[in-house]
């Protein structure tokens, strides 16, 4: 325990509570008194049934929604008081999603769709190409395919290319919603495969968040969550 | 997001969307095809117009009324009045030359024709119109006179007779003016003062005198100063236009100008209303885009995109379309000026004038209008949250 402590925290959450407000100031809570770390190199599953308020902590954890109360700090910095724009400043450059319909843009080829990232860094100064090229080959998408349209892949090719997009800016945090949601099993294998090799080669601190049992034996740590309150966590494989 | 970036967002978002994005431009092709095509069209009415007025009122101003001979000498011999020339219309003329008949202007003129009437000679020779004694019945004729002349009888004017109200007068020159004021009819035909007063007309007053000043811009002062004295000679008032009047040909020219502005502006207003309905289009479209794409907008939130971003990719999308709307509307309207202005080449009214500034204000206009009507779908969408734009159905 004292080794883990020791450890760099990338995500630190305390006391969070989130409550979503319907029409009439009802009160919807959706997370009780969350406390939950996630530390550089870990390979961590939030589990959960429908309903659970997974996604909604994979939310706050990615900066895309804010919690009601409690204090959240992302690798020492407090998101709480982030502005706006430094929300999106933090997505952009230290934390990258994977969903489970993989939100790729129809319009663009693959390669295009895995460079956008790069091109909402305003500080970026590297080589685009090199990055993307580099972050192709990470997902382990083979070249035939990158200046194809989205619609010509297969679900697990686009799941591919959603990793790639995310590993693109070489964030701090990946974070997987239902990565394998859309996917037959066997996909789902290969691309489970693809983020373990990842976390393992690379040492990318990734947070899936999933419903899926199966995912309890690849990941360093398992967090269960029931009805919005963290009732159990298994493992430390780390 | 840099810059070049964003405008490649936007145009690729644009292609992916063509046909929606031609059927769009539509609007505003129409739009900036009307605004362009109503403002040549008062551009080039105004320009006619000033042409014409310019060319009519000859000299700086004209004295108008029953003016004497002495009244004109007077005028003639001001310190400030550079050039003079009184004319009369002899009206209920009956001309007959070869045995037809022709209707032209007759008139008589005495002091500086050349200087007021621009003119050259096309064949023959003028006689004295400075002199008022001068009573030779011989007559100069418009080169439009002698053209009609030549249509209706085959026959050359010069050096041949021709009656007007059965008085003979022999043709000695054949001149062009370079002034196309309203000149209708069977062209001008110039007689000496002395061979028409007692003989085709009783009167020996003048209707009007053209003057040419010394300074022009003295114009006011100077038609004062003239309408006081003449007045004084009268015993009138020294502003009363019982007898005299002054027009000056800045009168003239305002006058007109006036009318084509508002003429301009009418025009202008309807194809504004034509260019409102275009953007109305536009942001529906964005509107509607905005819409569409909310996972989109969601998706480049979640991986980094700002507000401003967002906003601006979709004010960059609203603009180029307008703007792309905008160019083929004037190249629209440049081919079909040429088209129109080949068709009424014979026209001295109907000129399309597609100039620089009718094209800077339309383009202006095109981006204005992306501006415009892209800027509220573009606030909406950077608005959006991306947790609850990536959860859109």
């Amino acid at each position: 325990m004292t080794k883990t402590l020791e450890r760099k925290k990338v995500v630190d959450l305390q006391n969070i509570t989130k409550s979503f407000y319907l029409q009439g100031g009802l009160e919807v809570p959706v997370l009780h008194d969350i406390n939950l770390t996630v530390f550089a190199g870990e390979m961590v599953a939030i589990l959960g049934p429908s309903g659970s308020g997974k996604s909604t902590l994979m939310n706050i954890v990615g900066g895309l929604d804010v919690a009601t109360t409690g204090k959240y700090y992302f690798d020492g910095k407090h998101v709480d008081s982030m502005t706006s724009d430094e929300l999106a400043e933090l997505r952009s450059t230290d934390i990258s999603f994977i969903f489970q319909s993989f939100h790729l843009l129809p319009g663009k080829t693959v390669y295009q769709n895995v460079m956008l990232p790069l091109m909402y860094q305003r500080s970026f100064s590297d080589n685009y190409d090199e990055y993307t090229v580099h972050a192709l080959n990470q997902a382990a998408l083979e070249e035939e395919h990158w200046h194809k349209r989205p619609n010509q892949l297969s679900g697990g090719q686009r799941q591919r290319v959603a990793i790639a997009r995310a590993l693109v800016a070489r964030p701090k945090l990946l974070l997987a919603d239902e990565p394998t949601g859309n996917l037959d099993s066997r996909t789902g294998d290969s691309i489970i495969d693809s983020l373990t090799f990842l976390n393992e080669k690379y040492g990318t601190t990734i947070v899936i968040v999933t419903h899926d049992d199966s995912m309890t034996d690849v990941v360093h740590r398992v967090i269960n969550i029931i009805d919005g309150r963290i009732s159990e966590t298994k493992g430390n494989k780390v | 997001m840099k810059l070049r970036f964003l405008i490649f967002e936007s145009l690729q978002a644009l292609y992916s969307n063509l046909l929606r994005s031609l059927l769009t431009i539509i609007g505003i092709v129409v739009g900036i095809f009307s605004v362009t095509a109503m403002l040549a069209l008062g551009a080039g009415l105004s320009q006619n117009v000033l042409e014409r007025f310019s060319s009519f009122a000859n000299g700086d101003l004209t004295v108008t009324g029953d003016i004497n001979y002495t009244d004109y000498d007077w005028v003639a011999s001001q310190p400030y009045v550079s050039h003079a020339l009184a004319s009369m219309s002899v009206g209920g003329t009956d001309v007959i030359m070869f045995g037809s008949d022709f209707s032209p202007s007759v008139q008589t003129v005495v002091g500086d024709y050349s200087d007021l009437q621009s003119y050259e000679i096309v064949s023959g020779d003028t006689f004295d119109f400075n002199n008022p004694d001068f009573a030779e019945s011989v007559v100069v004729v418009s080169d439009g006179f002698a053209a009609k002349v030549l249509e209706d009888t085959g026959r050359s004017v010069i050096d041949q007779t021709l009656t007007v109200n059965n008085q003979a007068y022999t043709v000695v020159g054949v001149i062009k003016s370079s002034s196309n004021a309203f000149t209708r009819g069977d062209g001008i035909i110039l007689l000496p003062y002395n061979s028409v007063v007692g003989v085709l007309t009783n009167t020996k007053n003048f209707s009007s005198v053209a003057v040419l000043l010394q300074d022009s811009s003295y114009f006011e002062i100077a038609g004062q100063d003239i309408l006081k004295s003449l007045n004084a000679s009268r015993q009138l008032a020294f502003d009363s236009e019982d007898i005299f009047n002054i027009e000056t040909a800045q009168a003239f020219i305002e006058t007109a100008q006036e009318t084509t502005n508002m003429i301009s502006v009418f025009l202008g207003v309807v194809g504004g209303i034509a260019l409102f309905v275009g953007g109305i289009g536009t942001m529906n479209m964005m509107l509607t885009t905005v819409t569409e794409r909310t996972k989109e907008i969601g998706l480049r939130k979640a991986i980094g995109a700002r507000d401003r971003d967002i906003m601006l990719q979709i004010l960059i999308e609203s603009v180029a379309l307008t703007s792309l709307g905008g160019l083929l509307g004037i190249l629209l309207s440049l081919g079909v000026a040429k088209i129109a202005n080949s068709i009424f080449a014979d026209s001295s009214i109907i000129t399309i004038l597609v100039n620089t500034q009718v094209i800077a204000l339309a383009a202006f206009v095109a981006v204005a209008v992306g501006v415009v009507f892209g800027l509220y779908p573009a606030r909406n969408a950077s608005r959006l949250q991306p947790v609850d734009a990536l959860r859109s159905e």
